[in-house]
């Protein structure tokens, strides 16, 4: 059994506040928690056990919250502003180096991965988004490793 | 989303810090904005600046008034780059040392609350691939 939340399927035996957590960019753990026990359900509730009124509180607590394009978009202006201003942290985006001096004589790779100007999300993005957007990931990940 | 989208244009166009208007951070005694600022700003003036940042606060001052209208007032060369960059610094153009040159920056109103160090680098950045130009030299022959 499948539940839809946001366009997005989870599974029926799926833990909801752990569902919640792993597939939206911008809700941890903490947050799905306090969604769900400010919905009332139990901690190991799963999601095959919520009714159609459940699931659409849960749409509407997602609505209001600054939650994947609109999160994504936060982490991009932040880092946009510190290349404005031209500060060495914006530099390092830049770069595509650490931003917290960490050493670059080997390593680094996380930083090489996403510290860029037009910074990627983290887990969701690749696994929820539209097909085109994948093969353009795909492609994206591909050209870093050619360069 | 399109009016989430619109309020943040209007807040980028008026820069605010922490709710605070820029006019109104512009007027701020610097006491005041340390209670704004983030933790280290607030421990680095809790902990007392010594007399050091007051020479160039002095200097930054007269080279304001010093300006005429519609102008940018003259280049203040400083050593201090961990000098925390305050809201009346705002405007002012200050050579910040990296230890060779003095590097020219404007400050802008979103670069309060940080250091002055940070907009002047202190090496320069690699670049491979380029300099060595052994690889290329032997492109014509081939």
């Amino acid at each position: 059994m499948v539940v839809h939340i946001l366009g997005k399927g989870f599974k029926g035996k799926e833990v909801v506040k752990i569902a919640l957590a792993s597939k939206f960019y911008g809700v941890g753990q903490k947050t799905a928690e306090k969604i769900c026990s400010k919905l009332g359900f139990y901690p190991w509730m799963r999601m095959h056990q919520l009714n159609e009124a459940q699931v659409m509180s849960i749409t509407t607590e997602l609505t209001n919250m600054t939650i994947e394009g609109a999160a994504r978009a936060v982490v991009k202006e932040n880092i946009a502003l510190k290349r404005r201003i031209g500060s060495y942290q914006g530099m390092r985006h830049a770069l595509g180096l650490p931003v917290r001096g960490q050493r670059t004589r080997n390593n680094s790779k996380t930083a090489r991965k996403l510290n860029k100007l037009d910074r990627r999300g983290y887990h969701t993005s690749a696994t929820n988004q539209p097909e085109s957007d994948l093969v353009g990931n795909l492609c994206r990940y591909l050209g870093i490793w050619h360069s | 989303m399109s009016e989430a989208t619109t309020q943040r244009k209007k807040t980028f166009k008026t820069y605010s810090y922490k709710g605070v208007s820029l006019e109104k951070m512009l007027e701020m005694p610097t006491e005041e904005f340390v209670k704004l600022a983030p933790a280290r700003v607030r421990r680095r003036f809790a902990r007392g600046l010594s007399s050091k940042p007051a020479g160039l606060m002095k200097k930054l001052r007269a080279a304001k008034l010093a300006t005429p209208v519609n102008e940018k007032p003259s280049v203040v060369r400083t050593h201090l780059r961990n000098m925390i960059i305050v809201p009346e610094m705002i405007g002012s153009v200050v050579g910040v040392y990296n230890g060779k040159v003095f590097n020219q920056v404007e400050i802008k109103p979103e670069m309060v609350g940080h250091y002055l160090g940070e907009f002047s680098i202190t090496y320069t950045p690699v670049r491979h691939g380029r300099a060595g130009a052994t690889t290329s030299r032997f492109i014509p022959l081939r």
